[in-house]
């Protein structure tokens, strides 16, 4: 109901709209509505709201600056390690010096740039100026051992749940943690986990989420969107970092007490194409068959052509287009 | 190959028996089972479709234990009873032990240096190698300083819990 107010101020972005018209709009009260906007103002909306004329959403503005960052960063974890850049070459090679020194239990590298994104296996990860989120952020999750691959599909789901509040867009989850608009990368997460034999030390969690973007180099073109790309607005990002700082607090602390189980239904209910064909890529084969999502413990299980059921642990998957 | 159902009921039957070892073998799969303080259990799959790794117990020995590598295996049928008798003979030797089933990737890019090489000296804390499951990148650290004096796994190769990956002079 409230993303729906929020989509209607929205798409009227310069007009005035009356707590009636919207009442009736959304089937219910204006009293209704009127709660909804006071949520709305809370989370730091600039609503305008006028007597006889009825509600505006003011126009966008998006101060990613230091001292905001930090202030939406300590207002979640009072006492995490931060650092703020307006350019950096890579926040997640930022993150593994800040580990080095951190006490906290928390630590974040944010930056309004990078340079040099870094994702999985050496691949660059592209990072305009201004456009998105993207930081590293550092946790000492207490899972066991055998658990740990679990920690990117919880990744994904706080992200989803991040960009859902926020803005009322739903994402969809590629196994195991690759973020997609229409069918497009929005947002990339690269997990990298330091561990005992027995014990899981340290997590950092680069997450870079398109936000702004309006543009990518040729060659992403047809792979890659943003969150204003394919809804035409633009978003406050620092609303969002908040939202995706929250939302990791709570859904990690879930899994640390509750486990995986807990955890795979809210995953499932993001998962892309569950029941279409996929391709799987693993370093030996591809296998081809229908996605049957995924086991208690996370792992993509795919049904080939004989019906027999495979779990693979490390794939890359892509939807296979239909034949029509 | 077995199914994951037939290998669980056979664990289960080892498990409930006296026998201490057991190895069986089909068409190039071979299942190995030995009991130490906590059973390890262990499939390899000669023909080199993907192996079948039995999830660790939830809570592991203190001292998790090493089952024996493929390539000790296909050498020495009593299978983790070859590492044993390896490490008695030189107590300065001993293994990283890959923590979760994943893929070993032994450099952080494929375009990168591999992290060690055989007789590189490592220090407790630098990485070895990188243990990948569901795109979560571990970073396996050394645990010991020493000596890389082999490398028991390649690159991309997949790992089950408790693999020997690398063994180390100790120093």
């Amino acid at each position: 109901m409230r993303t729906s107010i929020l989509q209607l101020l929205r798409e009227n972005q310069n007009e005035f709209l009356s707590g009636e018209w919207l009442s009736s709009q959304l089937g219910c009260s204006r009293t209704a509505v009127w709660k909804h906007i006071q949520t709305l103002l809370d989370r730091g909306y600039e609503i305008e709201a006028v007597r006889n004329k009825g509600y505006r959403l003011k126009v966008f503005s998006d101060a990613f600056t230091e001292d905001a960052v930090i202030g939406q960063i300590r207002a979640v974890w009072p006492d995490a390690a931060v650092e703020f850049y307006s350019s950096a070459s890579s926040t997640q090679t930022l993150a593994h010096r800040l580990l080095e020194t951190m006490t906290a239990e928390r630590g974040i590298v944010i930056a309004d740039e990078q340079t040099n994104g870094k994702g999985r296996l050496g691949r660059s990860f592209s990072s305009q100026k201004g456009e998105g989120i993207w930081v590293s952020i550092v946790m000492r999750p207490n899972i066991p051992v055998h658990q740990m691959p679990q920690l990117t599909l919880v990744t994904a789901t706080a992200v989803c749940k991040a960009v859902r509040e926020q803005t009322g867009i739903e994402l969809t989850i590629k196994w195991p943690n690759d973020l997609l608009l229409n069918g497009k990368k929005c947002c990339g997460i690269l997990t990298e986990v330091q561990s005992d034999p027995d014990q899981v030390k340290s997590m950092i969690v680069g997450i870079g989420l398109n936000v702004n973007n309006n543009d990518f180099p040729e060659w992403l073109f047809d792979k890659a969107t943003s969150l204003s790309m394919e809804t035409g607005e633009r978003f406050d990002r620092l609303q969002l970092l908040s939202a995706l700082i929250h939302s990791m607090e709570t859904m990690f602390s879930l899994y640390e007490e509750k486990g995986f189980s807990v955890i795979k239904p809210i995953w499932e209910a993001s998962a892309e194409s569950p029941g279409a064909n996929i391709r799987a890529r693993t370093r030996e084969r591809v296998y081809e068959g229908i996605n049957r999502g995924i086991d208690d413990d996370g792992v993509l299980l795919i049904e080939k052509e004989n019906g027999e059921i495979e779990r693979l642990l490390s794939a890359d998957i892509e939807k296979i287009p239909d034949k029509s | 190959m077995l199914k994951i159902q037939e290998i669980r009921e056979l664990i289960k039957l080892i498990d409930e028996s006296s026998i201490d070892e057991f190895t069986f073998e089909q068409n190039g799969s071979k299942v190995s089972m030995s009991k130490n303080n906590q059973p390890t259990v262990q499939a390899v799959n000669q023909s080199g479709a993907t192996p079948v790794a039995v999830p660790p117990a939830p809570e592991p020995a203190p001292q998790p234990p090493a089952p024996a590598n493929a390539e000790n295996q296909a050498a020495d049928p009593a299978g983790a009873s070859g590492t044993a008798a390896a490490s008695a003979a030189d107590a300065d030797l001993v293994a990283i032990t890959s923590p979760m089933v994943g893929t070993f990737y032994e450099s952080p890019s494929p375009d990168a240096e591999p992290y060690v090489k055989k007789g590189d000296p490592i220090q407790k804390d630098s990485v070895v190698c990188i243990v990948e499951a569901m795109k979560l990148m571990n970073e396996i650290e050394a645990e010991v300083n020493g000596e890389i004096v082999d490398i028991l796994v390649e690159n991309g190769q997949l790992v089950e819990y408790g693999q020997e990956m690398f063994t180390v002079k100790r120093k």
